[in-house]
């Protein structure tokens, strides 16, 4: 690939070529904004043929160039995009890998059969037929992955696969991965947390600024030296366990009790509780960590201290002069009700008495992307915005779901320096979360759900339980 | 026996439906089709689409509608004077009139949504109308997306909260803070979806053959005919 683009004459990929032979793993690596995404939207024909984009360079799979030859890249590629969400475009499962099927041309009967063969494999049989609204995240994403290689694809593409995935899932993932590859298929991983795939990848593949800046083997891989760099370079190598400078769980000092919550019971439907007898303290200052499988009721438990879930029974009080809890939604999207960043931050500061210079100062990025529509920023810079209008409320309190998915290492060391530093001013935060790397860099305590109801961990304890589930440890 | 239908003339029907709603202009025009198609549409249509969804589009219509026939058609005479605001015969007329043609519109939609299965409606428009399959796919999205909106707008609600706007929609700016935030959200997700059905193939989509015409399509069309004479005609 000598270089590739959206716009002509803005290059966003330049020199990067690599290679994979059949039953391998391609590990490609970079920090956000480095043309990973890009990458897969080019070799799989979809830069140059919906995008607008251009390429000078090539794809080939056996022999066919994909960007050139006759074979359109959607008959040999299966690409499984980072939120299913927005891959999943029927409303049923089995809707979803006929819609594949019946594109690619395949004979009515023969696509019905593969298509439940393949639910019944990802233990979707049962729910073939429900609206895709009504599956869990996890079976979202195991629908996005069948559907992905429905038509048995040469090559298989992973666009960061463990972004908002709970450690169940990651190892649904893996195990997936694992099958592709004694099924003999090339399967290409964009992600920076690479410590999920570094046991299985006979290739990794490093980008930066649009560019491969090197190219490692499975032996080189072996290396500590080498991990040890490619932290330096804002990959996620190194399992909890392995981390050499881990900070363990550190006491620090912290507050008076400013939350309690005694009993509580959540649910959507009376009858079925999602939570049960949920009692926890929170201090001023502290930072609480919530952790446990998607669908356990973690976002639910966030959205009744906030007020925003009636349903529930038991206490929620508030003390020393604390009214509230500010809800950050793992969507930062959501948040934004104005068209550009400036606007954003001056109806922060009209709304909550604090001067418009004093919330424009919190960003950094602020002069440089003032006039930018706030849906235009980068993950990390959108997730910043919304934690700075958080702040700018003025709460004791800010709850914060899944806030670090899909950040890669600078981004969220960044973001970990803002809560400390809102933590040691007295601001106290509830974050759910999946990612090891919050409970062992920034939280103070942890609680973990199961089965409905909630126990307190080590934080370090609950950071291995995670990489255990996932498998990496 | 069960009269078979095509899917596609189901989406006729709603399109034919749909434009009815504009051209009748009258209350008493617009009355019969619009309590038919309001009445079995909600019946049908409320188990595929939220019914939160359905409520808050009922409410910004109502709300809409009422503040459109306030400062646009307050005339004529005087109905009901509360405070300083005199509520007019012409008013509650075109209250009655967009609240009828709202309930017309999604009435017909949401009967042919109770009626088809998403996937069997793509394949009819290119089938039997030979709508091209991107424009087929594109319409058969946008009822993916319905349940989507519901989600968008529940979270945005909590947001606003959280940001200090009041529940209610009172002006064109507190609406402008709900629908700015869905659209950008819908389009990022319209980019995504585009991008996910060109890399499964839709450019390369072929359905050939033609259902044949059957007693159901008959009774369909007929019923849209009827309607339409008898809004013409009252």
């Amino acid at each position: 690939m000598r270089s590739a683009g959206y716009r002509v004459g803005e290059a966003v990929l330049r020199e990067t070529g690599f290679d994979g032979g059949e039953g391998e793993l391609i590990l490609v690596g970079g920090a956000s904004g480095s043309g990973k995404t890009t990458l897969l939207l080019t070799i799989s024909g979809i830069l140059s043929s919906l995008l607008g984009g251009w390429v000078d360079g090539s794809v080939f799979i056996g022999g066919e160039d994909l960007l050139r030859g006759d074979s359109p890249a959607s008959r040999l590629v299966g690409l499984v995009l980072q939120d299913p969400e927005k891959q999943v475009l029927m409303p049923t499962p089995l809707d979803e890998v006929l819609f594949t099927l019946e594109n690619l041309g395949f004979d009515e009967s023969e696509a019905l059969t593969r298509a439940t063969e393949l639910l019944r494999s990802f233990g979707l049989f049962d729910k073939k037929l429900d609206h895709v609204e009504t599956l869990s995240g996890g079976e979202k994403r195991r629908l996005s992955l069948a559907s992905a290689i429905s038509h048995k694809p040469y090559l298989v593409m992973l666009d960061e696969p463990t972004a908002s995935m709970d450690p169940w899932g990651i190892r649904e993932v893996r195990r997936f991965v694992t099958d592709l590859i004694k099924e003999g298929k090339t399967v290409l991983i964009v992600e920076h947390k690479i410590k999920y795939f570094l046991d299985m990848a006979d290739k990794l593949v490093l980008l930066s600024s649009g560019r491969k800046v090197s190219e490692y083997s499975r032996n080189e891989l072996a290396s500590r030296d080498l991990l040890k760099k490619l932290r330096g370079a804002g990959l996620d190598v190194e399992p909890v366990h392995e981390m050499p400078e881990s900070p363990g769980c550190k006491e620090r000092r912290i507050g008076e009790v400013i939350l309690t919550v005694e009993g509580l019971e959540c649910w959507h439907e009376r009858k079925k509780p999602l939570l049960k007898d949920v009692s926890f303290e929170l201090r001023r200052g502290e930072v609480l960590a919530l952790v446990g499988p998607n669908g356990s009721g973690k976002t639910t438990l966030l959205k009744t201290i906030a007020g925003f879930h009636k349903g529930y029974s038991g206490e929620i009080v508030f003390r020393g002069g604390v009214r509230k809890a500010f809800y950050v939604s793992q969507t930062p999207d959501y948040m934004f009700l104005e068209n550009s960043v400036e606007g954003e931050l001056r109806l922060a500061a009209s709304k909550t008495g604090r001067s418009f210079e004093v919330v424009t100062g919190k960003v950094p990025f602020y002069e440089e992307r003032k006039h930018y529509p706030p849906y235009r920023l980068s993950l990390g810079q959108r997730r910043w915005l919304t934690l700075v209008i958080a702040w700018a409320h003025k709460p004791d309190i800010i709850l914060m779901d899944e806030p670090t998915a899909g950040l890669d290492l600078s981004l969220l060391n960044s973001l970990f320096e803002h809560v400390r530093g809102l933590s040691e001013g007295g601001v106290s935060f509830i974050i759910s979360t999946h990612d090891p790397r919050v409970l062992l860099g920034l939280a103070d305590r942890s609680l973990v759900i199961e089965g409905g109801r909630v126990k307190e961990l080590e934080p370090c304890k609950a950071a291995l339980m995670l990489e255990s589930i996932a498998g990496v440890y | 026996m069960r009269a078979r239908y095509r899917e596609s003339t189901l989406f006729l029907y709603a399109l034919g439906a749909s434009l009815l709603a504009f051209v009748a202009n009258s209350v008493k025009s617009l009355i019969l089709p619009s309590l038919i198609n309001g009445i079995l549409g909600f019946a049908l249509g409320s188990k595929k689409i939220p019914q939160k969804l359905l409520a808050a589009l009922l409410v910004l219509n109502a709300w809409g509608a009422f503040i459109n026939g306030l400062y646009f058609h307050n005339v004529g005479d005087e109905i009901v004077s509360i405070q300083a605001v005199t509520i007019r015969s012409g008013a509650v007329e075109s209250f009655l009139i967009l609240t009828l043609r709202f309930f017309l519109i999604v009435g017909s939609t949401l009967l042919m949504l109770g009626l088809v299965n998403v996937r069997d409606l793509i394949r009819s428009l290119e089938r039997d109308l030979r709508v091209p399959s991107g424009i087929a796919f594109s319409i058969a999205y946008a009822f993916r997306l319905f349940p989507l909106l519901s989600k968008d707008l529940s979270e945005i609600r909590i947001a606003r909260k959280e940001r200090g706007f009041t529940s209610v929609v009172l002006s064109p700016k507190h609406l402008r803070s709900i629908l700015l935030p869905m659209l950008n959200i819908s389009y990022e997700r319209a980019v995504w979806g585009g991008i996910s059905a060109e890399l499964r193939g839709l450019r390369l989509r072929k359905v050939s053959g033609r259902k044949p015409l059957g007693l159901g399509d008959v009774i369909i069309l007929s019923a849209l005919a009827l309607q339409w004479v008898i809004s013409l005609y009252s």
